[in-house]
């Protein structure tokens, strides 16, 4: 699923972000990786999504080699993920079902099963009813709640939520890691990137600290603690 | 092949969803072609007239007198031999003689003296070039010819318009060139705001996985529609400016002759056509670039 070994990425002005990192994550795993801001959390991500390539070290996702990978498989990496953000970025111009199908559209995915996967995830994350609305109209919870069906629609082996509760209320919060858990349960991976320490104590899953881009404690069932 | 409709539907969709982009591309990309072809089509016409101004400027070679008019005929089988020549024609001095008292008209009188017996004139040749650049070279040859007194040719003028002709040239090639980049920069500024306002849809697509090319058609079919229809209608809107310039040339300068619109409207229509694809496809496909890096 997700191996990196020494990786390290320094950006052009020269900052070290993330600085000689070795981490596994399994499938079915549930992983919180907690920092303060500017630990390099974010730069983690973006080595995952292949947004950066490693200045050194290995970074392997779902078996595509991020350092070593070429251009044009990227978005082949990206299929095996669903990625969500603290800003959500839905479409604001479509509705709830059109930004969902839009992900299924990108890759390709034929009429019919985006007829028949749609309102399936719809119905996991609670959106049954609000098919037709334009996400404008949403609250910030059930737009999350539009990310995260747009990133399980096309099956994504790996779950990656940056801050996915970072603008909504605590009960919101709850909620959506609630739907996480299920869909966890249901198979499929998840890391989820946060510094909610309450969030993260209440779940009692796996949690990965990384402090000025390295890794500083990483206990299965432990507690945020930095 | 699956997504060939999709990029179809995408691009047009695309089209109306964002109706104010496109008609300002459009609106652009009429007026550049509008201008360009428009200074085009001028300078054709002018380069056309050149070219027939110079090829009427006549060489007039006058022959020997001990040759006689019948001996001094004979010698056009020698010029039709010269590579440069576009027509010849025979004066004898009888008809030089005529042509002068017509010329003279109402003092056609102070030639009553003169007859077939006492006439000065000569035999003559009238010549005009096939290419007025080589006229040096060709009235060379022509003065070689055994019975050649005298060559007469206004190298001055025929100078003067091949410079003139080899300015304009210049001129309005370096228009076209200037117009065609200001046109490409606007057009592709032009689309670079739209793409600008589709940034955060193009990040999300790559965030899922679309290929650059998954991403790039609906645009590239985009611009290709926008500058198709462009194309047609700076045809239609060139074929009224055309007639207008075409009345205004005949009332000004009326010997000036412009070509039919008629006679060039499929050549306008292609190019006009050709050209606003390639300015479409051209700046939607360099302006997605900097949006693809995510």
């Amino acid at each position: 699923m997700i191996r990196m070994s020494n990786a390290t990425m320094v950006y052009d002005n020269g900052t070290r972000a993330v600085n000689k990192v070795s981490l596994r994550i399994d499938e079915g795993e549930f992983v919180f990786l907690v920092g303060a801001s500017g630990s390099g959390k974010t730069t983690m991500i973006k080595l995952l999504t292949a947004e950066v390539r490693p200045s050194g070290g290995k970074v392997l996702v779902n078996n595509y080699n991020v350092g070593e990978m070429k251009k044009r498989q990227i978005p082949y990496l990206r299929r095996t993920l669903g990625v969500v953000f603290q800003d959500f970025r839905l479409i604001k111009s479509k509705t709830v079902y059109e930004n969902v199908a839009f992900a299924m559209r990108t890759i390709g995915a034929r009429g019919k099963a985006i007829k028949e996967r749609v309102p399936y995830v719809l119905d996991l994350v609670g959106l049954t009813g609000k098919a037709n609305e334009k996400t404008l109209n949403l609250s910030g919870g059930e737009q999350q709640r539009v990310a995260i069906a747009r990133a399980l629609v096309n099956n994504p082996r790996l779950i990656i939520a940056d801050e996915p509760t970072g603008n909504l209320d605590p009960a919101r919060s709850l909620e959506l890691m609630t739907l996480f858990q299920k869909i966890n349960e249901l198979g499929t991976t998840v890391l989820i990137v946060t510094h909610e320490k309450g969030l993260v104590d209440a779940f009692e899953k796996r949690v990965v600290v990384i402090d000025q881009g390295e890794v500083v404690s990483d206990q299965t069932g432990g507690y945020y603690q930095i | 092949m699956r997504s060939f409709g999709y990029y179809w539907k995408e691009g047009f969709r695309n089209i109306f969803k964002h109706g104010f982009m496109s008609i300002a591309a459009i609106a652009i990309m009429l007026a550049s072609l509008l201008m360009t072809g428009t200074v085009t089509l001028i300078a054709y016409n002018i380069d056309r007239s050149i070219v027939e101004l110079q090829q009427s400027s006549e060489i007039v070679v006058f022959i020997d007198e001990t040759l006689t008019t019948r001996e001094a005929k004979a010698l056009s089988s020698r010029f039709d031999r010269i590579e440069n020549i576009a027509t010849i024609k025979f004066e004898s001095r009888d008809e030089a003689l005529e042509a002068y008292r017509l010329e003279l008209g109402e003092d056609a009188s102070i030639l009553d003296g003169f007859t077939s017996q006492n006439n000065p004139l000569r035999n003559s040749f009238h010549f005009t070039l096939e290419d007025p650049t080589l006229a040096e070279q060709t009235l060379e040859q022509i003065a070689a010819v055994d019975g050649v007194a005298r060559v007469r040719a206004d190298e001055d003028t025929i100078a003067k318009l091949v410079q003139v002709q080899r300015v304009f040239n210049i001129v309005s090639l370096a228009m076209v060139v200037a117009l065609a980049l200001i046109s490409i920069f606007i057009i592709s500024n032009t689309v670079k705001l739209a793409m600008f306002a589709r940034r955060e849809e193009i990040s999300i697509q790559k965030m899922v996985g679309a290929t650059n090319w998954f991403i790039r058609w609906p645009f590239v079919i985009e611009g290709m529609a926008l500058g198709l229809m462009a194309g047609v209608l700076a045809f239609f809107a060139e074929w009224g400016v055309y007639a207008e310039i075409t009345k205004v040339a005949s009332g000004v300068i009326p010997y000036f002759k412009i070509v039919p619109f008629e006679q060039l409207r499929w050549l306008v229509l292609g190019v006009f056509a050709g050209a606003g694809v390639l300015f479409g496809i051209g700046g939607s496909v360099t302006s997605i670039r900097k949006f693809m890096d995510v």
